[in-house]
């Protein structure tokens, strides 16, 4: 019975836990910035910051790997993948923002960086991408 | 009714992913629908017959968001709900409003826009965005829900380069026959006939000093007239409230203080004038063990007069029937279960000492202090 409840909550324990790896952030080519602070990447993520230097619209969507997303989760964002959900939950019923694009494919989410302007995402630090900006965090 | 609600369920029912960038002139359509269950082994809550377990806790909200340009948003929420004698499953306007950011410093919102108070205030009905079914009572009242939930009017809203975000509305609040405020007038024998208000401001700041640190400050004032069987009341006040909140992986704790003055005021027999100065602080630790599973511990408490905390000038001056009714100290354990992306379920149990938010203690005459609520509530969201 004892061992029964130690291997559950083992269980519930580590089943959150998850291989976060490395990412880096693409842009398209109209971005003016070049390099952003962790502050700046957490405000973009959240929708707290929505314009560049140059006063157009940050477009920001999501990457549907997992472990891309946990990444900048724990290493920008500080909230967990469902503090995250709930955060833009709470914005979308209250008015204050549309829940943001989430590509299951890493190719389409390139492609809609290459082609729309403002956009921002994020890929797996292995993954090659060409005709986008690369974003430098400092 | 039920026919109106059969057939936003049905209009929302086709137009479902969650998962959707707003495009311009999109109209995006989101939603979700719950039903309840209370239970309390003594007492009635909430204006509920929990005592004898009800179903009457539900609620229903249907969103339509529009982006009509780069900076400029439109969009509505309808919302029913129903706890026990209040709401019934009428439908109104949750919130609706033109949104136009001219700048990451400054955007302006104009129409019926929901109050930023604490840390929870403007998602108080956004129950799927948090573990908890109640949030904590000491500082927000579910009872008084419809006085402090939105604005009628106009604000500005923004973010200073120093990492402060911050909010200032001014408008009325819009009144409801069918408050909380009106069903609890009901329990005392007097008939409400009318509610008017008149405009108010709310300030809110929130200091993000790190990506997992928020901290801030609101206040807000509020006046209103209710006019009733026995003539007119004047409830006015003002309310202060302070706020923290840190996230470290799965671990989310939150704190809360307010304090403020509140007045009743009968213009017909000044001499029945009641003052006090409420206070109330909440502490809330939730922790996601896993993607399915989520728990939270939270305590509250709440007294009507930080100078009365005892309720024995209340009780000596009649103002009550019991001392208890002037304080509510609140502990409660909640549970979440994340089904599916689309179904939660959430169970949540309450040990409450005080009668604040008692509406009908059964006309006990010595009430006993500790009683216990469980609330069962299942959402579907789309």
């Amino acid at each position: 019975m004892q061992k029964s409840v130690l291997v559950l909550i083992v269980f519930i324990f580590t089943s959150t836990a998850s291989i976060a790896g490395e990412v880096r952030f693409i842009a398209n080519q109209s971005v003016p910035e070049f390099v952003i602070s962790k502050e700046d990447v957490s405000e973009i993520f959240l929708g707290i910051r929505v314009q560049w230097s140059d006063k157009t619209k940050i477009k920001f969507v999501l990457n549907g790997d997992e472990t891309s997303h946990n990444a900048l989760m724990k290493k920008y964002i500080k909230k967990s993948p469902s503090q995250f959900k709930y955060y833009w939950r709470n914005m979308l019923y209250t008015g204050k923002g549309a829940v943001p694009k989430t590509f299951d494919s890493v190719d389409d989410l390139i492609k809609y960086v290459q082609s729309t302007e403002g956009a921002i995402s994020y890929i797996d630090s292995t993954v090659k991408a060409d005709n986008v900006k690369m974003i430098s965090v400092k | 009714m039920k026919k109106k609600i059969f057939l936003i369920i049905t209009i929302v029912l086709i137009n479902s992913p969650m998962n959707a960038l707003a495009e311009e002139d999109e109209v995006d359509i989101h939603g979700f629908i719950s039903q309840g269950y209370l239970w309390s082994d003594r007492y009635n809550f909430y204006n509920a017959e929990t005592e004898d377990g009800t179903f009457q806790f539900n609620d229903l909200g249907v969103n339509f968001t529009t982006q009509l340009s780069d900076n400029l948003r439109a969009g509505m929420q309808l919302y029913a709900r129903d706890l026990g004698d209040v709401g019934n499953d009428e439908i109104n306007v949750d919130w609706a409003y033109g949104d136009y950011r001219f700048s990451n410093l400054i955007g302006v919102r104009v129409g019926r826009i929901k109050r930023s108070y604490g840390l929870f205030n403007q998602i108080r009905d956004v129950d799927l965005g948090r573990t908890v079914i109640f949030l904590p009572e000491g500082m927000y009242f579910e009872t008084l829900r419809d006085q402090f939930l939105s604005v009628k009017g106009a604000g500005i809203y923004g973010t200073l380069p120093c990492r402060v975000e911050y909010q200032i509305l001014y408008g009325e609040t819009p009144a409801s026959n069918s408050s909380g405020a009106a069903s609890f007038l009901e329990t005392i024998g007097v008939h409400l006939i009318d509610v008017s208000t008149e405009p108010t401001y709310t300030f809110h700041m929130l200091w993000r000093p790190m990506n997992s640190l928020s901290a801030g400050g609101s206040t807000f004032n509020f006046k209103s007239t209710v006019e009733t069987s026995l003539g007119a009341i004047e409830f006015n006040g003002e309310n202060y409230q302070v706020f923290l909140q840190y996230f470290y992986d799965n671990l989310m704790v939150a704190t809360e203080y307010q304090w403020g003055d509140a007045a009743l005021l009968f213009p017909a027999t000044p001499a029945l004038k009641r003052v006090a100065k409420p206070v109330g602080y909440s502490g809330m630790v939730t922790y996601r063990f896993a993607d399915w599973f989520e728990g939270g511990l939270t305590y509250s408490e709440y007294y009507i007069d930080k100078n009365d905390k005892d309720g024995k000038k209340a009780l000596a001056n009649a103002e009550v029937k019991d001392k208890k009714e002037r304080w509510l100290k609140d502990l409660s354990f909640s549970t979440r279960f994340d089904i599916n992306d689309f179904w939660i379920l959430k169970l949540e149990a309450h040990r409450t000492d005080g009668l604040f938010s008692v509406v009908d203690y059964g006309g006990r005459k010595k009430p006993g202090a500790i009683s216990h609520l469980v609330a069962v509530k299942m959402s579907y969201v789309f």
